[in-house]
């Protein structure tokens, strides 16, 4: 069912429920996974359906303001209100969160996740991560901060895994062949 | 499973190496849910592209929503995901149906404004049609106040939040804990 934007915009009512049954249930989905990923036990269904609510709220106030930013040419609206409702669901739990968390509670909480003993010290050297492509900065990330396995990160990048075994092998070994012209470099010599 | 995992030599190496990153980067601004949006669904061009993974790489916030978004699609898509809100539905249908119900008003004012001033003058020349004017006018300051507690109920449930980055292009964050 395609449903008319312009007309919502514009509008009409027909067209606004049309709009609201075809995505309800993708924006309560998406909602949905963000709650239960988010601060707080469980998905709590009158919060989700809150939240739903506000991000319709949210597409329609201001005359629109929001919905009129859509643009089909740049992206499809099912992935685009899916970010929209994830947005609105971190926004809320943020909110509702904060009474009890400090500023300092949620820069740990945000922090990328490493174990004690993989903390940097004052002496731990920065990696050379301008000597890596955009794309190769990525993939190291995804694989080695967030410990995503190659098949995720293919997901993510839309790539075959494959491409993604040849990317981090590049960087890698751009990584080691520049620390191996660096003095007193903890990277020299090792191979991998 | 062990072998998607990233080889452990490469792990160790990596774990060498300072290559922790803030959450967000600091001064730095995300980019418009349009354009993730635009990424998940492979419609940037190569420089775009670019751009935004070199984002990705220093923002784990959009990396997660990346992450999130290509989750709830395949999710929806594949099974459903949820029950279908109809609680929900009808909340939203009404919300619309009293969102726009300002614009009606204001055209049935403007058809009211005009039958009002030819009232107004039949009523300085003498002619006796003042009595067709009394009913839409209560009518509309009814309808006004409607609008306008909605109005109100719309902003305080709709304060902007000073500790979140909002703005962008749209308005929206776009940026999730962990």
């Amino acid at each position: 069912m395609d449903v008319d934007i312009q007309a919502c915009i514009d509008g009409d009512p027909r067209a606004w429920d049309q709009f609201v049954t075809r995505w309800s249930k993708l924006i309560f989905s998406a909602v949905n996974r963000a709650v239960l990923r988010g601060p707080g036990a469980g998905s709590p269904r009158d919060l989700v359906e809150d939240i739903v609510q506000e991000v319709f709220v949210r597409l329609i106030k201001d005359d629109c303001r929001l919905l009129r930013t859509y643009d089909p040419a740049r992206a499809g609206l099912s992935t685009w209100l899916t970010l929209v409702a994830r947005s609105v669901a971190i926004d809320r739990l943020r909110r509702k969160a904060r009474p009890v968390r400090s500023l300092e509670a949620s820069e740990e909480t945000l922090a990328v996740a490493r174990t004690p003993e993989d903390q940097p010290t004052a002496d731990t050297p920065s990696i050379p991560l301008h000597v890596l492509t955009s794309r190769q900065r990525l993939v190291l990330r995804l694989l080695f901060d967030e410990e995503r396995s190659v098949e995720e990160v293919a997901r993510f990048l839309a790539v075959d895994p494959q491409t993604v075994r040849s990317t981090k092998h590049k960087a890698l070994s751009r990584l080691r062949a520049h620390l191996s012209l660096q003095p007193e470099s903890p990277g020299m010599g090792r191979s991998g | 499973m062990s072998n998607l995992l990233p080889h452990s030599d490469d792990l160790d190496f990596w774990r060498l190496y300072d290559t922790s990153v803030p959450a967000r980067p600091a001064n730095v601004a995300c980019p418009p849910l349009l354009e993730l949006a635009g990424y998940v669904d492979d419609r940037l061009d190569g420089a775009a592209r670019e751009r935004l993974e070199a984002h990705l790489s220093d923002c784990l916030e959009c990396r997660d929503a990346i992450v999130h978004a290509r989750g709830a699609l395949e999710s929806v898509a594949s099974s459903g995901d949820v029950a279908s809100p109809l609680a929900v539905i009808r909340r939203a249908r009404t919300l619309r149906a009293r969102g726009t119900r300002g614009r009606h008003v204001l055209r049935r004012i403007g058809r009211w404004g005009v039958a009002a001033a030819f009232a107004a003058l039949a009523a300085v020349g003498g002619l006796e049609a003042g009595a067709a004017t009394s009913g839409p006018q209560t009518t509309v300051e009814t309808a006004l106040q409607d609008e306008l507690s909605f109005g109100l109920l719309d902003e305080t449930r709709f304060e902007d939040d000073p500790l979140i980055t909002w703005p962008v292009e749209l308005g929206v964050e776009s940026g999730e804990e962990q």
